[in-house]
């Protein structure tokens, strides 16, 4: 029966022994009223550094804190708090602030935003605050095109101030196409350009993509950095990918890129494999070559992993899943060893819809490590209320 | 003699690989009992009425049964079935009636109110029924066929037919599809229609990978859900460097710069921790006509450089690059700027003596 959306609460517990580092995730949301939504995970540690974690000192952080305010007929949206903006031309950001959006009866939508950036722990630099806005137009069904602006702020002076155009459209049932363009105005130039278009046969059998992205290094950092000075180096890649369902539980991914950086021209590339062990997916085998050979990353990697179902009933479920990746670098430095092989077995109970518990042990020897064991565990619940 | 049996070896030996790539493939059920998708194409050539299994479907409301025909029903007509298993064991994927349930509380839709507009004509949104092996489950552009919605459409108002449509975890399909290497894709489609996006995914699904106060990366706390795309899989870890100096730029969108030199840093690993000594490899820098290595690497990869040589560290660049310096002016001959250049950072590092 369908009934209101619901409240959701989730806990987990996450550990992992050698470097030890242990855990906790509160998240909570509700979308009951349409005027309405809250949405908050927030998370404590200790332990491990390379966790996000500080110094062995107990962390507490917020990822996400925000309430959106909605006129029940759409007109508008505002959201507060802290939460990823991603909008137009600006890229994807963390911020704590907040987003106003009005929509007109044209199919013309407003936007402005602002608010400070978050910087997690890290020391140095800080941002100071940004602002921006964008203007956006429906195109009937098929997509949208829009314009944006935006501005920040760093150490009391201007650091990026960008213009930028996007769009994406559906121009038929089988052709999916976007981009956007962002072009940077204190240092003037392009910053960033993305590109796909995507297509489809009627059954789905095959899809194709086709994409190109280039980036402007020294546009991206803050203009307060003194190695925007050395213009404009930019990177290009452009390259396709194919996946094709060559049979109903086997599907083939195959990726290539040219790519430029600095004109250092080089490539990258992907073969990948999905089996599914049965009609549903519920387990699975993937195989992975990639290839990367550009400037000064030229390497090899060969990846396996597999979802195995050990039991299943109406609501238990025990599972296997182990992983592989050995990297092959082509010029290892000394003493950093000749192959990167890394591994996890993983081991997942779940008593109920709700309730799930997993434990892992993986191992691995990298440029950094000789030998490097460690054990994960987690145990998680997600609730909802009303219940169904 | 011999090479006939080995023929005969081998054909058996091919014939049962075959057989059991099929199987795997899933060509060929392997399920016991087999389950096929129902046979409604026979049906309907064989002038069945659809309301004459699907009874009582012209009066359904948004809640109630689905209507589904029973054994009952199948034996008024196959009145001598070939096996005494329910007819739905065989005839009929689970798959398919699962998501019929999940569609039961997942979306607001009444048949009733459907049955009179199209004249008791199913097929005009159950257009599949012509494919023996499809789902009949009507895509949204069948609806968007008759009603345009353009008002809900348009202001992502989508809780008028959709009931918590997050949880019930089907990508769209005349729309944004998700499919292909939606990883890579995802952003430039979300970044044009991202309200759309969050009709179904929450903020947490956004900053759990691009939030700069994520407690890990997603591969190390879902360990067990190897499958997941993920920009930093399980073992990026290897070549994260190499990555990195392949697409400058791309970790920056992003990671702050100081990002790379703040973990460098906690793990030891970095060049301002005294164990470690200077990073860089000899003839990194010198005086001019020594090998430099260090001006095209700070070209190459810019944001490096600036992890570890921004804010102070960046005179050590000064005293060297500035005009009459004897690393000279470190500007291309096309750059231009807007900054204040007596008084912004970074240009009054050298500027501000009126060069």
């Amino acid at each position: 029966m369908a009934s209101a959306q619901p409240h959701r609460v989730g806990a987990e517990l996450w550990g992992q022994l050698e470097p030890n580092a242990g855990m906790i995730i509160l998240e909570g949301s509700s979308r009951k009223y349409p005027y309405i939504d809250a949405e908050a995970l927030v998370w404590g540690g200790a332990g491990a550094t390379q966790l996000g974690l500080s110094d062995n000192d107990a962390t507490f952080e917020a990822l996400v804190m925000t309430i959106k305010v909605r006129d029940p007929r759409g007109v508008s949206d505002t959201r507060l708090g802290r939460f990823m903006l991603s909008t137009g031309a600006v890229r994807a950001m963390h911020i704590d602030g907040g987003h106003l959006m009005l929509r007109a009866r044209s199919k013309t939508h407003f936007e402005v935003f602002g608010g400070v950036p978050v910087d997690g722990n890290i020391e140095g630099r800080k941002y100071d605050w940004m602002v921006g806005g964008r203007v956006s137009q429906g195109l009937g069904n098929k997509g949208m095109i829009g314009a944006s602006y935006y501005n920040r702020f760093n150490a009391g002076q201007r650091s990026d101030e960008e213009v930028g155009g996007d769009f994406a459209l559906r121009v038929a049932s089988w052709l999916d196409m976007s981009a956007k363009i962002s072009w940077e105005l204190v240092n003037p130039g392009l910053a960033e350009v993305l590109g796909t278009i995507s297509a489809q046969t009627a059954s789905r059998v095959i899809r194709g993509e086709l994409y190109v992205t280039k980036r402007s290094p020294t546009r991206m950092l803050q203009s307060t950095s003194l190695f925007t000075v050395l213009g404009d180096p930019g990177t290009l890649a452009a390259g396709g990918n194919l996946r094709w369902r060559a049979a109903p539980r086997l599907d083939l991914w195959v990726n290539g890129a040219l790519q430029d950086a600095q004109d250092d021209f080089g490539w990258s590339g992907y073969l990948r494999g999905v089996l599914r062990l049965d009609d549903d997916g519920k387990g699975s085998i993937l195989g992975e070559l990639r290839r990367q050979q550009v400037a000064t990353s030229s390497w090899t990697g060969l990846r396996l992993a597999s979802v195995i179902p050990l039991y299943e009933d109406h609501d238990t479920t025990v599972g296997l899943m182990p992983e592989f990746e050995i990297i092959f670098p082509d010029q290892p430095e000394p003493n950093q060893g000749n192959v990167w092989p890394w591994g996890r077995l993983a081991l997942r109970w779940q008593p109920t819809k709700s309730w799930a518990v997993a434990a892992a042990v993986e191992a691995s020897a990298n440029q950094v490590e000789r030998y490097d064991v460690r054990a994960l565990a987690r145990v998680s619940y997600q609730g909802q209320w009303p219940k169904k | 003699m011999t090479k006939r049996w080995i023929a005969i070896v081998a054909l058996v030996a091919l014939t049962g690989s075959a057989g059991a790539c099929a199987k795997i493939l899933g060509l060929e059920s392997k399920g016991e009992p087999p389950q096929a998708a129902f046979e409604h194409r026979a049906h309907v050539l064989d002038g069945i009425n659809c309301l004459e299994c699907h009874a009582g479907i012209q009066d359904a409301g948004e809640t109630g049964p689905l209507h589904l025909p029973t054994t009952e029903r199948c034996i008024e007509c196959h009145e001598d079935p070939h096996d005494p298993s329910p007819c739905s064991t065989c005839h009929g994927r689970q798959r398919t009636r699962h998501a019929a349930e999940m569609a039961r509380k997942h979306l607001r839709f009444s048949h009733a109110g459907h049955f009179e507009e199209g004249a008791g004509d199913c097929v005009r949104c159950h257009v599949d029924v012509k494919h023996e092996d499809a789902s009949l489950r009507p895509n949204m552009a069948t609806c968007f066929s008759c009603h345009d919605h353009a008002g809900q459409w348009d202001v992502r108002d989508c809780d008028g037919c959709h009931v918590e449509l997050a949880s019930e975890g089907v990508p769209p399909q005349s729309h944004v599809v998700h499919d292909g290497d939606f990883l890579r894709e995802h952003g430039v489609q979300a970044n044009a229609q991202g309200d759309l996006c969050t009709t179904c995914h929450t903020q947490r699904q956004c900053a759990s990978c691009h939030g700069v106060t994520v407690p890990a990366i997603p591969s190390r706390l879902a360990f067990d859900s190897p499958m997941r795309q993920s920009m930093h899989r399980a073992n990026f870890f290897s070549v994260h460097d190499q990555q990195a100096a392949a697409e400058p730029g791309m970790c920056v969108v992003c990671h702050s710069e100081l990002f790379c030199v703040d973990c460098h840093t906690r793990q030891g690993i970095s060049g301002v921790n005294a164990a470690r000594g200077n990073p860089h490899p000899p003839g990194w820098s010198g005086p001019p006509g020594s090998s430099n290595a260090h001006g095209r690497a700070a070209r190459l990869d810019p944001v490096g450089c600036a992890s570890c040589h921004g804010g102070a560290g960046e005179m050590l660049c000064v005293s060297c690059h500035q005009v009459g310096g004897p690393g000279g002016n470190p500007h291309p001959a096309n750059f231009t700027s807007r900054l204040d250049k007596n008084n912004d950072l970074p240009c009054r590092l050298c500027h501000s003596g009126g060069l």
